[in-house]
């Protein structure tokens, strides 16, 4: 799909400074401003962090670096996903140093990660971003439209300061290494050397993170004002619904008639069951033999998706997970049931997996996502991934990883 | 943030969510608390509402939200509103900001019942669990089932309590069973039928009330202390357990929860019968009061 595509079909998206109007990540010139902490240039990503003269202090750089050299190791050209994930556990561990700040190129622009006195500063448009009381703060943002200054907090922070005669400092530019510093500048490089970018990004929208909030500018609120809607003394559109029925009928009962019908055995007490199931999965009495008669009815819940952070959703009908399942037609046709994913770390594809009830099974499928749907047995720590298109069968508390959420199949039905 | 707000949401950090200095055109003061679904930010409105108040309490919720949720979210919201119960926490409006859905509500100084301003004497918190039950008996009335009764959406007002935050988690997220476990022990007020895959009724949200009832009164949950941090394992714990009753729990009170915790066809039926058990228990104690 190409960019502009993928721009009319998103619903809230805006332009985007196209990718391709500036150079990759890498043929930007960076000037360090002098000073006794720690500036270190890697492929794709460049770190201001605090050096303190102690055994900790020099551990906690080291292992920073470590994550920096690991990343240019694995040749990866557009580290900022991973690097923003294992910086941050790193932060939250209180295993990294007590300031740092970084930037790190992503498939199509930035991911910034700061900690303690780190801040990030686009001082011509009089962008700043500092984490203010967070402990870490990770961020996507575009490319920035002008030079780009990281540091760890010092006042007066204009990109100018501090530095050596301009003319000279043109030609400054650290490509790669770790080297003393109070801060950097990541810019594009003088008129001469600007080169069309070779390849860089990817147009596939589906690859795109999260468009940042704050249409691009990043001092701007997080969250600027786009819609609002009067509540009170304001009356809904819809007609009045019927008073809830007295007892156990709930609200969606109604739902029930319109559900996909299965066939299974029936327990004592009427309960629609698996046939491959010993005990009644609502009142868990043993399936006497003797009922052996095979009926039909609507389908009762198969179970639940019970994600990472404690949401729970029934497994009443067919889900299509993803960071905006709206953009799919059997979604706004109300055949599929939407369910978002966000994570902070933009590896969620629009539409990423789809969650198919077939008869008593639960079926996981992957819709070709950019990263991948990771599947484990029960308990077990060993990943593995889906193929796209291939749907598979959910085993009772199958653990399913999806960028940075989880979740796990808690089955009520499932065969043993 | 001060050490003592950190300690009202639980002592937990808040570490990925620095207080933003507005949400829309809304001046942020400070944080109230965090739940699953979102935060809430006591601030200043703008004048364009034209509020008498000087500030309302605004609930900011987690993630982006797509315009046709958005759209289910504010016909929900209006449908409460309504309603006209003094029970039910007041709206002023709804929003987008950037992509999050967020309301303006009244802000009640006191804050709610699961971490209370000032300690409550039993009889305020039969009341207010009184008040929370004449609620969701009007939302019933009216065909809408609030899903997410728990402590933390019982406001303390002034006068009267106020039943807040209705789930919006359904009509923002269809087949949502619970916005999560990992924060308020939300699980610990699902019926476990709801658990099981049935939609919420009258039947599940006395079963809710009786559970706030409980926690309120007694100060533990009907399974102990569930995992806070492993939400699969106290679905499983509550899926497996009975739910037994706190022995410090009065008399007179256990009878309650137990009538709300019976079985779906000798349960109390309404919420409405509930609230006038309560009531006429409180008034009971009170007469006692008075007469000794
Ligand atoms: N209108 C209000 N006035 C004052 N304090 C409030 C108000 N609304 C919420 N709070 C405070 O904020 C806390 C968190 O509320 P929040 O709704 O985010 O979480 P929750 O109720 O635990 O979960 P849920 O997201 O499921 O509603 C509450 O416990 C309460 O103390
Ligand atoms: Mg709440
Ligand atoms: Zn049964």
């Amino acid at each position: 799909m190409s960019r502009a595509g993928g721009e009319g079909t998103a619903p809230g998206s805006r332009p985007r400074v196209a990718a391709t109007t500036v150079p990759a990540f890498d043929q930007m010139t960076v000037t360090v401003r002098p000073g006794s902490d720690v500036v270190a240039r890697m492929p794709g990503v460049l770190l201001v962090a605090r050096s303190a003269d102690t055994h900790e202090g020099d551990r906690s750089l080291r292992a920073v670096l470590n994550l920096l050299e690991a990343s240019r190791e694995g040749g990866i050209r557009a580290p900022g996903y991973r690097l923003s994930r294992a910086l941050r556990r790193l932060i939250e561990d209180g295993a990294a140093p007590s300031d740092l700040a970084l930037v790190a190129a992503t498939d199509d622009g930035l991911t910034v990660v700061l900690a303690g006195a780190g801040a990030l500063a686009v001082s011509e448009r009089g962008w700043r971003l500092t984490c203010e009381s967070a402990m870490v703060l990770v961020r996507e943002v575009d490319w920035p439209p002008a030079p780009l200054l990281l540091n760890l907090g010092q006042p007066g922070c204009e990109i100018g300061e501090g530095m050596p005669d301009s003319r000279l400092a043109r030609s400054f530019d650290l490509r790669a290494g770790v080297v003393p510093g109070s801060g950097a500048i990541l810019a594009s490089p003088p008129p001469p050397h600007i080169t069309t970018p070779t390849g860089t990004v990817a147009l596939d929208s589906d690859r795109l993170p999260a468009p940042s909030r704050d249409g691009g500018s990043l001092s701007a609120s997080p969250f600027p004002p786009r819609r609002f809607d009067r509540i009170h003394g304001i009356g809904p559109t819809g007609r009045r619904r019927p008073a809830l029925p007295r007892g156990v009928a709930g609200l969606e009962s109604a739902e029930a008639v319109s559900r996909a019908r299965v066939r299974g055995y029936r327990c004592r007490d009427g309960h629609l069951n698996d046939p491959r199931t010993l005990f009644c999965a609502i009142c868990g009495i043993r399936m006497a033999e003797s009922t052996g008669v095979f009926v039909e009815g609507p389908r009762p819940p198969l179970g639940l998706l019970v994600f990472d952070n404690g949401a729970s959703f029934s497994l009443d009908e067919n889900y299509l997970l993803g960071r905006e399942p709206d953009v799919d037609e059997r979604v706004r046709a109300g055949q599929l049931r939407p369910l978002v994913l966000f994570d902070t770390s933009g590896v969620i594809s629009r539409r990423h997996a789809e969650i198919r009830l077939e008869d008593w099974d639960v079926l996981l499928v992957d819709c070709g996502s950019a990263n991948g749907t990771l599947v484990a047995e029960r308990e077990a720590t060993v990943w593995s991934a889906l193929v796209p298109g291939q749907p598979i069968r959910m085993l009772p508390s199958m653990q399913v990883r999806i960028g940075e959420r989880s979740f796990v199949f808690e089955s009520l039905h499932g065969a043993p | 943030m001060t050490a003592s707000e950190a300690e009202l949401i639980g002592g937990r950090s808040t570490t990925e969510h620095p207080v933003p200095a507005h949400i829309a055109d809304y001046q942020v003061q400070r944080a109230l608390g965090y739940g699953n679904s979102g935060r809430v930010y006591l601030a200043r409105p703008p004048r364009r509402l034209g509020l008498a108040e000087e500030f309302v309490a605004v609930k900011l919720f987690n993630g982006p939200c797509a315009d046709s949720a958005y759209e289910r979210g504010v016909e929900e919201l209006r449908a409460v509103s309504a309603l006209d119960s003094p029970y039910l926490a007041k709206v002023y409006e709804a929003g987008l900001a950037g992509d999050s859905f967020f309301y303006a509500m009244h802000y009640v100084v006191l804050g709610s019942l699961s971490a209370p301003g000032r300690p409550l004497s039993q009889t305020e918190v039969l009341l207010a669990v009184s008040h929370a039950a004449s609620a969701a008996h009007a939302l019933h009335e009216a065909g809408i089932a609030h899903a997410a009764i728990k402590p933390s959406n019982v406001l303390i007002g002034a006068r009267s309590a106020a039943l807040s935050d209705l789930g919006l988690g359904r009509s923002l997220r269809p087949g949502l069973t619970m916005t999560g476990v990992a924060t308020s022990g939300t699980v610990e007020y699902v019926d476990p039928s709801v658990l099981r895959g049935d939609s919420p009724s009258r039947s599940s949200e006395v079963w809710a009330l009786g559970a706030t009832l409980h926690r309120a009164v007694a100060g533990v949950g009907l399974y102990g202390e569930l995992s806070d941090s492993e939400p699969l394992v106290a679905i499983r714990g509550v899926m497996s357990a009975n739910p037994t009753l706190a022995r410090n729990l009065p008399q007179d009170i256990t009878a309650i929860v137990q009538a709300c915790l019976d079985s779906p066809d000798r349960r109390i039926p309404t919420a409405g019968e509930l609230a006038l058990r309560i009531t006429d228990l409180a008034q009971v104690r009170e007469g006692i009061v008075s007469g000794g």
